[in-house]
């Protein structure tokens, strides 16, 4: 078997990827349907 | 059965992901045994590190959005807000009212706020200056996140340079002149494509978001071309979606599956490209027993008619489901919040309302979908989306393979995340 591990740290922010986080939420993701 | 572990099936002859809050752990070409094994060390992961499950919160942060406007000097062909229809701006001094009464606790000294639409942000600039030199007085610190059409001029560019705000731009690519017009037919692109360049040239960060319609399924690719030649470092791409309120009805959006696929050849574009492009799906995200959105949490944006609503979709007082996505108002200088709305909406979580998500193994990283999406074509009690459902299903086990077997797809749709390879 091969074996992969993905860890995600919590303590850093993150932009990308966090799209399923809300628009008041203090993480920097963003609703996805926030459009100007 | 740990509620907080999924196991799912991956493309191909025994493979798996293990997921967990903040992890997945992949077998490839596993034996039952060795996947057994690998489910038995997760749930002592999970025992050793109870505090990993996922983003940690400063609680020194308040966050508020506002809609300065449900103005628009564009007529996107799907637009959830029909921007533009109606022109209300918001109030200097309800904006204010709602700042200063975004806390009452004197521990809360940094903001985060969010300008968001309805209508264009930037539109009304000096009201918007206003606003935030408000926050930036009586507040330590304020972090400010604009969603914006990018048509604004080069002093509304230089304050948001200045000002590090962190911009994200409504950008179709090729379809932006189809999909995106100013008010009166003309096209858009040029001076979009212009403002995202020099944007990106000042060291702004800046998120291109990608609205695909049916129209435009075939078009991600020529898209990614366009966005990379303007510097664009980050783009998000998301389904076109109708609903009782949009412009745009069912026929705009794109087949589920048909869009899933075009994702994934999206994200190996990109890596047969060699591009620096990161390529936020929309569907794949940190696992975590996180809400997808915080509408029945803690949103609260401050629309123009002085209403808190805690979806951006449900931005007049006349749209239905007011009465149950507005929490409250600012009224007479105060923040009153309705606690009976706000306790009713905690129901709209997979956890609690969404039947089949519950058992579902995807349900870490899909966190049932965004709720307004499902409202608008359900109703109420919430339920599962067949849109979102389509789309995880037929994108996420073939996405998590190919994370599994190549660094740079990781290195594309994830951030921040560590991979270790045994």
């Amino acid at each position: 078997m091969k074996k992969i591990v993905v860890t995600w740290s919590p303590a850093k922010k993150k932009i990308v990827g966090m799209a399923h986080n809300g628009c008041c939420k203090q993480d920097g993701g963003g609703c996805p349907k926030k459009h100007g | 059965m740990n509620n907080n572990i999924c196991v799912v099936e991956l493309p191909g002859e025994k493979n798996y992901a293990v997921i967990s809050p903040s992890r997945v752990v992949f077998g490839l070409k596993a034996s039952k045994k060795e996947i057994n094994d690998l489910i038995r060390e997760e749930n002592l992961e999970q025992l050793k590190d109870k505090l990993s499950t996922g983003v940690l919160y400063d609680s020194s942060i308040v966050s508020l959005g506002i809609i300065p406007t449900l103005d628009c000097n564009l007529r996107c062909v799907y637009c959830y807000a029909r921007g533009g229809d109606t022109k209300e701006v918001i109030p200097l001094e309800l904006a204010k009212d709602a700042i200063r009464c975004a806390t009452a606790n004197p521990d809360e000294k940094k903001l985060r706020l969010y300008l968001v639409g309805g209508g264009e942000t930037l539109l009304y600039f000096d009201l918007v200056k206003e606003i935030v030199d408000y926050a930036e007085s009586i507040y330590q610190e304020v972090w400010l996140d604009v969603v914006s059409n990018g048509t604004f001029n080069k002093e509304v560019l230089d304050w948001l340079v200045s000002n590090k705000v962190n911009t994200k731009i409504s950008y179709d690519g090729v379809m932006q002149n189809i999909q995106r017009p100013f008010e009166d037919g003309s096209d858009s692109s040029s001076v979009v494509e212009e403002n995202i360049k020099n944007l990106i040239g000042s060291e702004a960060f800046v998120i291109a978001q990608c609205i695909i319609t049916d129209l435009g399924i075939n078009t991600m690719h020529r898209t990614i071309d366009r966005a990379v030649s303007l510097g664009v470092k980050a783009i998000k791409f998301e389904p076109a979606l109708s609903s009782t309120v949009s412009r745009s009805k069912s026929e705009v959006e794109p087949d589920p599956k048909e869009y899933a696929k075009a994702l994934l050849s999206a994200v190996e574009y990109v890596v047969d490209q060699a591009y620096d492009l990161t390529v936020d799906t929309g569907f794949f995200a940190e696992p975590s027993r996180e809400h997808y959105c915080g509408m029945s949490t803690n949103n609260r944006v401050v629309t123009p008619h002085g209403k808190i609503t805690s979806c951006v979709e449900v931005a007049r007082p006349s749209d239905p489901y007011a009465e149950t996505i507005m929490i409250g108002q600012v009224k007479d200088g105060k923040m009153i919040l309705d606690n009976s709305r706000r306790k009713n909406l905690l129901k709209y979580h997979y956890d609690n309302q969404l039947g089949g998500c519950k058992i579902c193994n995807l349900r870490l990283i899909c966190h049932g979908g965004c709720p307004m999406a499902n409202i608008w074509k359900g109703g109420l009690p919430i339920r599962k989306s067949e849109f979102i459902c389509t789309v995880e299903h037929t994108l996420l086990p073939r996405l998590l393979l190919m994370i599994a077997e190549d660094p740079k797809v990781a290195s594309i749709v994830m951030e921040d995340a560590s991979i270790d390879r045994f």
